[in-house]
């Protein structure tokens, strides 16, 4: 990823300015500027949820994520200086997140690990590990199933098509947020997204039958 | 003319199959303004095919939607943190910009590594 794809986001006037969660942002990108610390950890306590899940759903994999998470925000760390504020923090740290999972997913397949088309494969693994060790009641056993389901059947979309579906229904972020993201046009989004959905609901609705 | 045109207005618009279909994005994001969601809603009415599709598109966006998420490991501050400092200390943010970029697999870098080992070896044994 160049830098360039990391910093040169939305032209967009500040989507957030004047509000009280604009203003708090706006005062920990000054301390982070400074170089101070502990805001850079608050801004990784603050997001390293919502990154983690959108790198989970990217490349299926909990330890890959693990790593990615971890070099996002040595990215960000590495970039802050650049950082132009015509978008929202968040924005511009999914943007990152955006480009590191497609760099490793590219870099996965050349290695050859590439997705699993049998639900058995993938989802079973991905049960055992959402449900550990521990002996589990049958309603937290049943929602393992369905993470499980919704896993195996978003690993199975094409990684463009995976990635709207994290930001839109997961993470659940607007169409103008994805846009700046993705920097594709809204037609675009909006069509690959409705096929993402039609096709999660096939796959879904196979494993049901 | 314009009371012909506002009764052409109060009647919903038929919609075929592809037309009510391409309306559930707009339908299960709740961003169809009310006339098209009526149309939409009443070509459901009359076609089993459609209102078992968008039965099938709903339930998946809403399953979608709930289902729990990931959390971080709860040392990933810490970790994030090691990993600034120690790029900080020994100043290997361009190293490391070239290994996530374009790193090579093993596989392809140790025979590359062992044939110019060879090739200087073998240049400097014929001079």
């Amino acid at each position: 990823m160049s830098s360039s794809e990391v910093l040169d986001i939305g032209q967009e006037g500040a989507v957030a300015a004047g509000a009280p969660e604009g203003q708090s942002e706006r005062v920990l990108l000054s301390r982070l500027r400074r170089g101070d610390p502990e805001a850079f950890e608050l801004l990784v306590r603050e997001h390293q949820d919502r990154v983690f899940d959108f790198c989970v759903r990217m490349v299926g994999d909990r330890e890959e994520a693990s790593d990615l998470v971890q070099e996002i925000f040595v990215s960000v760390h590495q970039n802050l200086g650049k950082f132009r504020e015509d978008s929202k923090l968040s924005t511009w740290i999914f943007r990152i997140s955006k480009n590191q999972c497609i760099n490793r997913l590219k870099y996965l397949k050349r290695r050859g690990r590439g997705r699993s088309d049998e639900y058995g494969e993938v989802g079973e693994d991905a049960l055992s590990g959402a449900i550990g060790a521990a002996p589990t009641p049958d309603t937290a056993l049943e929602s393992a199933r369905e993470r499980a389901r919704v896993q195996w059947a978003i690993s199975q979309l094409e990684p463009d098509a995976r990635m709207l579906v994290a930001l839109r229904d997961i993470e659940g972020l607007s169409y103008e947020e994805i846009i700046e993201i993705t920097e594709l046009p809204e037609g675009t989004v909006k069509s690959r997204l409705h096929r993402a959905r039609e096709k999660l609901a096939d796959l879904l609705g196979r494993l049901e039958e | 003319m314009i009371g012909f045109q506002r009764r052409l207005m109060d009647v919903e618009p038929q919609l075929n199959h592809r037309e009510a279909r391409d309306l559930f994005l707009a339908l299960a994001d709740e961003e169809l303004p009310e006339p098209q969601a009526k149309a939409v809603r009443s070509h459901l009415d009359g076609c089993e095919e459609c209102r078992a599709g968008w039965d099938r598109y709903a339930r998946t966006v809403q399953l979608v939607r709930k289902v729990e998420r990931e959390k971080a490991p709860p040392m990933m501050a810490s970790l994030v943190l090691n990993r600034v400092k120690r790029e900080r200390r020994f100043g290997l943010r361009k190293l490391h910009w070239a290994h996530t970029h374009h790193r090579f697999p093993v596989e392809v870098l140790i025979p590359l590594l062992l044939a110019a080992a060879v090739a200087a070896f073998l240049v400097m044994s014929a001079s």
